[in-house]
């Protein structure tokens, strides 16, 4: 019995011997085989030891705090959406920037060659082809007008306005967004630190409600088919439609109001009534007329005290409805 | 008399090897970074070249041949063995300002 036990002991041994040892192959693991150098394992997306192999964590600019959390160096990939290995749609270091062989197979002194696509600043890869890597899945939706757009005809690339391998994304935070926007447009930037803007210093507005910077079938690469459309889209008590029109809402707010910002509340582009007289300058029907406009006197004006009907005064003071009324007796848009 | 002698050589003895390896360390990183050293070697870790720790433990004690070897590697840039088995040039650092060049041995040296 005592021997027989023993003999079971000895076989579960030996089994569970080779049982280790068939594991321990199936796992690649050989013994008296040096383990692979930890720049052969891929860091974050699949295949990207090719990359991260030499561009790891000391990728980040030197003085810098750590690359995961501020300055974005090549791993901060994996904490965007682009560093998702859950999805399969998630692409590698080489979908973007290339095969770049001769960057990979780069020897001795000097410096490597700059990857097929290369995206920094002095890069020679040109936008179109820069644009293509990011295209080839952001494709449609909001993007279909890019070709053709002012952005694309003026080379602007993706990666001029984005930061793909950082976690955050200044164009993309409404807070932040016009920061990106004003280093080009440096005259609306002036524009919106005006007495009357739209709240994008607020943080409560950002360019992107206004244009779609990827391209848009409407003037001003604006979201909508036309202006009106697209201010209607908040101002939406000004679409009318209005028994009392005043054509001018209808047609183009841009007639009165600049966008951007004005020394004018609310956001206008001359003083009432001065803006008001560029379309009215018949004479005015309450009192005495204005007199001669085409004399080139604003508003009647013509000696140092204004009349009392005359320069200075606020049109909207009574006609207040200037968008339009609905009201039976609205025709001159004063109620 | 006996205690006043045996604390002043343990001070000597600390100073002297404090100074042994008295480096600038941001100086020797900003150093390295900026003629890509760390594209081939880590600190800890094992790329195309060897760790720095690798390298500062093998000339454990001989910092004297450590120093020869690693100042011949960094100025003439010759043919290095890699950690994969090939060969290549190694590079040559950008500066020729030797105080540079030895406190970014020491340091490396140090870990």
């Amino acid at each position: 019995m005592k021997l027989s036990r023993y003999a079971a002991f000895l076989w579960c041994v030996l089994v569970g011997a080779a049982g280790i040892g068939s594991v321990a192959q199936a796992a690649g693991v050989t013994p008296g085989v040096a383990k692979p150098a930890a720049s052969d394992k891929d860091l974050i997306l699949k295949g990207d030891a090719k990359c991260t192999g030499c561009h790891d964590e000391a990728d980040e600019p030197t003085g810098r705090a750590t690359m995961l959390e501020l300055n974005p160096g090549v791993l901060a990939i994996a904490t965007t959406r682009h560093g998702v290995k859950g999805d399969s749609r998630t692409p590698s270091c080489v979908n973007c920037h290339g095969d770049s062989e001769k960057h990979v197979g780069h020897k001795g002194k000097g410096k490597p060659p700059a990857p097929d696509r290369s995206f920094r600043k002095a890069t020679e890869t040109p936008a179109v082809e820069r644009n293509d890597a990011c295209l080839t899945c952001h494709k449609g939706d909001q993007r279909t007008h890019w070709e053709g757009s002012q952005h694309a005809n003026n080379d602007v690339a993706c990666n001029s306005c984005h930061k793909i391998h950082g976690e955050h994304d200044k164009v993309r935070n409404k807070k932040t967004q016009a920061e990106v926007c004003f280093t080009c447009h440096k005259a609306e930037r002036t524009q919106t630190h005006r007495v009357s803007t739209h709240p994008l210093a607020a943080g409560k507005m950002a360019c992107s409600d206004c244009h779609n910077l990827h391209g848009s079938a409407g003037p001003k690469m604006l979201k909508k088919n036309t202006l009106n459309e697209t201010c209607f889209t908040c101002h939406a008590e000004k679409r009318g439609p209005f028994l009392w029109e005043h054509q001018p809402v209808a047609e183009d707010c841009s007639s009165c109001h600049t966008p951007h910002g004005s020394n004018i509340s609310p956001l206008l582009k001359s003083r009432a009534p001065f803006m008001c007289s560029e379309c009215h300058d018949g004479p005015h029907n309450s009192k005495a007329p204005y007199g001669p406009v085409a004399a080139g006197n604003q508003a009647g004006f013509t000696g140092t005290n204004p009349t009392e009907n005359a320069g200075g005064r606020g049109c909207m003071n009574c006609h207040s409805m200037i968008h339009g009324s609905n009201h039976p007796a609205g025709a001159l848009l004063h109620r | 008399m006996k205690l006043l002698t045996l604390v002043s050589a343990t001070v000597l003895a600390l100073s002297l090897s404090s100074g042994a390896y008295a480096f600038d360390e941001d100086a020797a990183k900003k150093l390295a970074k900026s003629n890509d050293c760390f594209k081939c070697h880590a600190i800890d870790k094992t790329k195309k070249g060897p760790s720095y720790k690798k390298i500062a433990a093998k000339y454990k004690g001989k910092a004297a041949e450590g120093e020869t070897k690693m100042m011949k590697n960094i100025t003439t840039g010759p043919t290095v063995k890699l950690e994969d088995g090939t060969e290549e040039e190694h590079k040559v650092i950008d500066t020729k300002d030797q105080k540079e060049l030895k406190n970014l041995i020491d340091w490396i040296l140090a870990q």
